[in-house]
């Protein structure tokens, strides 16, 4: 991955002006395209200048990689035109499903991990990457069921990933929310995933009810310190760009900044040693 | 993949339809209902927020849960407020809700308006030149004032939304029957014939007419309500 090295941010329009305006910005940014496909009127300029200014990923919601049914080409059209636009090469999506015959639930969905469903998505993803000329990254996503397996998740990515030889998107706090909902160790699972296989990560916040049995992935919380701790030693085995994810409950940039300022201070310890 | 693809129908049959789960408190199939129907009664609520206060909570929730079921079919999330005013229009619960679509149609403007981006050239007032409507306004005859939250009794309006390039905000504004009229016969006639045309119908003297129509077109030509209007 050539274009983006050291710490990224999700780009968000809750912050767009002030991100602009920032005089010290992220490394690189990631972008959410069904977020701005249809960019309007009053954030385009501001959108377009950063988008020139730096790296960028983009990281989409609605692929729906795991569906039965064939990808919508017409939307799959509309995510080419908009990567061509502004010239992105990386293009992440999740390990999920969110529509089923053409409906869309709008929440990712969890797949049944089996060798059936490895192959159906290989299969996805090379039409997908022939289709828009440029690789696919897949990310880990959270998940509180599994609907069916016949592996474990780290299993299931890896034979996905070696099938459609493809670059992962590490989530480092979906590996901790799922390791604590369904009873893994989140060190071993990382170590199971192959270094070079990973494009970048993620680190995001999740949410703990005290008297719940779920820990719940909202990406919409300050990152908790657990979280932290296991990106540190996620970093000592994975040299890869990690980037700030925050979807819901955005606060001011200048918050999202001290989380960025720690993210970059953990990053430049790990390029030291 | 068939017994995969029975799982994951039956997992989003059982999402997406209220069937009762045992022990919800504790079952993760809900956390899943709850993400869905969260995401979908968050987006319409910010979408038809008058809408919304104006069916009341149980009914709103009702309509939501019924419209998941259904199935949104697009993959932009905003756009699937859209189909939800489809939805609205052919329930039958809502046959007696007279206002509904002039409503839908006032806060999906709104929307409609701030998602966009505008390519129009900024017009000048020209008395030979033709005019319409630019992608940056709606214009709508309402039958019932949604704007002032008149629901009860109908009266008829004409409403215009317009973006407001300077401030990047939608405004509405009630506009007269004859600055209606107005915006119809540009598309056919020109300025200069619309104002004789009018000034006919209304028995109005052209000279006085045209001065009222100055300020108004060139009102218009400012905020980039009207667009000169050239043939393909």
């Amino acid at each position: 991955m050539n274009t983006i090295t050291g710490c990224g941010l999700g780009l968000r329009r809750e912050f767009l002006e002030d991100f602009s305006s920032l005089k010290k910005k992220p490394d690189w940014i990631e972008i959410t395209p069904e977020n701005w496909i249809f960019t309007p009127h009053r954030y385009r300029e501001t959108f377009e200048q950063i988008m020139d200014s730096m790296p960028v990923v983009a990281h989409g919601v609605s692929l729906s990689i795991g569906s039965p049914e064939a990808i919508d080409k017409s939307f799959l059209s509309e995510i080419k035109a908009f990567l061509d636009r502004y010239n992105i090469e990386h293009y992440s999506e999740h390990l999920s499903f969110s529509t089923l015959g053409g409906m869309q639930t709008y929440e990712l969905l969890p797949l049944p991990m089996t060798r059936a469903m490895v192959i159906h998505i290989g299969d996805k993803i090379k039409h997908v990457e022939d289709f828009l000329q440029r690789p696919l990254i897949l990310e880990n996503a959270s998940y509180y069921l599994t609907p069916y397996s016949e592996m474990a998740e780290a299993d299931f990515i890896n034979e996905i990933a070696q099938y459609a030889d493809t670059k992962l998107l590490l989530d480092v706090n979906n590996v901790y929310v799922n390791a604590a909902n369904h009873g893994f160790d989140p060190d071993q699972y990382i170590a199971q995933i192959s270094p070079s296989r990973v494009a970048y990560m993620h680190i995001a916040g999740h949410l703990e009810y005290p008297d719940e049995v779920l820990l719940l992935d909202t990406h919409g919380e300050a990152i908790t310190k657990n979280v932290w701790k296991l990106l540190e030693r996620t970093l000592k085995k994975i040299d890869a760009p990690v980037m700030i994810e925050r979807d819901n409950n955005i606060p001011p940039l200048h918050e999202l900044m001290k989380e960025y300022k720690k993210l970059s201070k953990i990053v430049a310890k790990r390029s030291v040693k | 993949m068939k017994t995969e693809t029975a799982v994951m129908e039956r997992l989003v049959q059982i999402i997406q339809n209220n069937e009762e789960i045992s022990n919800p408190l504790n079952n993760r199939l809900q956390v899943y209902r709850d993400m869905v129907y969260f995401r979908f009664f968050e987006t319409l609520e910010n979408i038809y927020p008058i809408l919304s206060a104006k069916l009341g909570a149980e009914l709103m929730n009702e309509l939501v849960c019924e419209f998941i079921s259904s199935g949104a079919k697009s993959p932009f999330i905003t756009k699937m407020a859209e189909e939800f005013g489809h939805f609205l229009r052919h329930h039958p619960k809502l046959t007696s809700t007279l206002f509904l679509e002039d409503l839908l149609w006032f806060e999906y403007g709104e929307l409609e308006l701030l998602s966009r981006d505008f390519n129009d050239t900024h017009a000048r007032l020209e008395w030979s030149q033709h005019y319409k409507l630019s992608s940056s306004s709606l214009l709508r005859n309402l039958s019932y004032k949604v704007h002032t939250g008149e629901f009860e009794s109908p009266c008829v309006s004409s409403l215009l939304l317009y973006y407001h390039f300077d401030e990047k905000r939608v405004y509405f504004e009630e506009i007269t029957p004859f600055a209606q009229q107005l915006v119809e016969k540009l598309e056919n006639l020109t300025l200069e014939s619309a104002v004789s045309t009018l000034a006919e119908m209304y028995e109005l003297d052209v000279e006085t007419l045209r001065q009222s129509v100055r300020i108004l077109v060139e009102k218009w030509c400012n905020q980039r309500v009207l667009i000169k209007f050239t043939e393909v």
